[in-house]
């Protein structure tokens, strides 16, 4: 019975040989991989020794877990609600758009997110260095103070936050608009027949039809957070050594992980820390499904 | 002629979504306009406490990048990148294709369950796997090499997702009269599926070398070498603290960095666009 079941569908299984291969290979055994090792301690040289859980005690202790974590926390209080407000927004105005403007501004606010992360980061740098940075020339020029994004702790969040802003709200506007434009045309017809101006119309009828893509752009945008690697690396010139510029006010995890693991040369707490930021993006997740559920069962 | 209603056009509604509209155009495109502006300007503009708006001189960009070109690292990066991007879109394209071929169109037992399973690996954060995969690689000896760099991301949950999305739409009725034909199941794969699928293919290997290009995090760790540096390492590397580049010549890098993608997008935007609208749709 196995057996002929197998030779009818043997043909099947073959060509998802080579996906699963490297699908195992890149990234299911290097988690069962991390797992061990986050429970030794190993320098990449002498054998690893088995320590249990002190990693993560250690990990968890540390003043800049608490900082990464305060990080992203300010980071997702802030740019999730600005991000995704931002991107409902153009959404909406997008789609009062026709033809060729619709897709002329659809296409123009899509283009941060083709620039290159890496590049962006370094072109917001530029221009947010104090005195001669583009945006501080402006402001001085409206006769305000130049302002030290890049390295007064009290603004790093801002920085970063603006950088993620201008590269994520096309991408996540052009998501939204095709959720807009698959909502059939009668339900504004019919709010047409009734009277109903763009807003309240925005508010009655498209915001609450977006629901199960707004919730994808929010769980996207959650996962990238807890990814952030590029921007805050760049715009704090971190390296190795020192993460995250000054007070850390820009350290976020990822950033941590590679400190650990290539400045200190800890691999089993940097290990160890990304089982933790694995089980944040589970807990994360379920959570979001699980409001999801209770909000539509009400 | 046609009728112009100005009441319509003038209208409060109307002037305001217009001014919104080129607003946020103008944040969009500002950065990479004044890329281009500055490099197409005298030196020193980069750092000018009164920039001009509008570039002023052709030749001096010219200029700043044959300097760049002259370097001889920055070509190196470029082709290192090339060369990158391009063994990852071929491996993504040969094993995406494949297991989306037998997803889309096909029932067997435990389908459903290994589709779940391949595409889990999309809500799991990259920094997950980064230690242990640079250990293992390191260990295969594979660091400065192009299986290092290029290997690793070939099983791209979300270029099988796209490519699985359109070749649903392939009609079933197809696949089996070229069996009953006699063609095949590899046949029918290679000479019914794949030109059938060519738009799949184009959008999986446009955003494979946007995400390629700009890849930065893994080439900073298997990249060790100046002889294996992508544009991103090398361009992130030029304002370091350790080098002596001129902010003209740092400049100049950001451009030569963002033509690439920039040209690619303009191109074949509509396939980028619509894999993205796609997947949110579906998802």
């Amino acid at each position: 019975m196995f057996r002929t079941l197998m030779r009818k569908n043997l043909k099947h299984y073959l060509m998802l040989v080579p996906f699963f291969v490297f699908f195992v290979l890149f990234f299911l055994w290097p988690i069962l991989y991390g797992l061990g090792m986050s429970l030794a301690k190993w320098n990449g040289v002498q054998p690893p020794v088995f320590v249990g859980f002190q990693n993560y005690i250690k990990v968890i202790h540390s003043s800049d877990f608490a900082l990464g974590m305060k990080n992203m926390v300010h980071f997702v209080l802030l740019a999730i609600p600005l991000g995704i407000g931002t991107a409902l927004g153009l959404a909406l105005l997008v789609a009062r758009f026709r033809g060729f403007w619709q897709s002329f501004f659809r296409a123009a606010y899509f283009l941060p997110f083709v620039i290159p992360i890496f590049l962006s980061a370094l072109i917001w740098r530029w221009l947010l260095t104090p005195e001669y940075g583009f945006i501080n020339v402006v402001l001085m020029k409206l006769g305000l103070q130049s302002i030290d994004w890049i390295s007064d702790p009290k603004y790093m969040i801002y920085a970063v936050v603006l950088v993620d802003l201008w590269r994520a709200a096309g991408f996540n506007m052009v998501l939204l608009l095709a959720g807009i434009k698959s909502i059939p045309e009668d339900y504004y017809e019919a709010a047409k027949v009734d009277g109903v101006n763009p807003w309240q119309e925005a508010i009655h009828i498209t915001i609450p039809l977006l629901e199960p893509i707004l919730f994808v752009v929010i769980v996207n945008a959650f996962i990238s957070t807890i990814q952030m690697f590029d921007v805050p690396w760049l715009l704090s010139r971190s390296d190795y050594n020192t993460q995250g510029g000054p007070l850390g006010g820009m350290l976020f995890p990822v950033m941590d992980i590679m400190g650990r693991a290539f400045g200190s040369i800890k691999f089993g707490e940097a290990a160890a820390y990304s089982v933790i930021l694995l089980l944040i993006c589970l807990v994360v997740t379920v959570l979001q499904f699980l409001v999801r559920r209770w909000h539509a069962q009400k | 002629m046609r009728n112009i209603n100005w009441k319509t056009v003038l209208s409060f509604g109307n002037i305001l979504k217009w001014v919104l509209a080129l607003a946020w155009l103008v944040i969009s495109i500002f950065p990479i306009y004044w890329l281009f502006n500055v490099v197409f300007s005298p030196p020193g503009m980069a750092a000018s406490l009164s920039p001009r708006l509008f570039p002023t001189s052709f030749s001096a960009g010219i200029t700043k990048i044959t300097q760049m070109a002259d370097t001889g690292s920055f070509l190196h990066a470029y082709v290192i990148t090339f060369y990158y991007a391009i063994v990852q879109i071929l491996g993504i394209l040969i094993i995406t294709s494949m297991a989306a071929y037998e997803f889309a169109l096909f029932k067997f037992p435990g389908k459903d369950v290994l589709f779940i399973i391949a595409i889990s690996a999309m809500m799991v954060p990259q920094a997950v796997t980064l230690i242990p995969l640079f250990r293992m690689v390191s260990s295969f000896h594979w660091v400065n090499t192009i299986q290092g760099l290029a290997f690793p991301g070939m099983a791209s949950a979300l270029s099988l997702f796209i490519m699985r999305q359109y070749m649903e739409d392939i009609p079933k009725d197809l696949i089996d009269a070229a069996s009953i034909d006699g063609a095949s199941h590899l046949g029918t794969f290679r000479y019914v599926a794949i030109p059938l699928a060519r738009n799949a293919m184009f959008t999986v290997g446009t955003l494979a070398f946007v995400f390629a290009w700009g890849n930065y995090l893994w080439p900073l760790l298997v990249s060790t070498s100046p002889n294996w540096y992508p544009v991103s390492v090398l361009t992130a590397g030029m304002s370091s603290a350790h080098t002596y580049n001129t902010i003209d010549q740092v400049i100049g890098a950001y451009f030569l960095a963002s033509i690439p993608p920039v040209l690619v997008y303009i191109f074949l935007q509509r396939f980028i666009i619509n894999s993205i609208a796609l997947t949110g749709i579906k998802g």
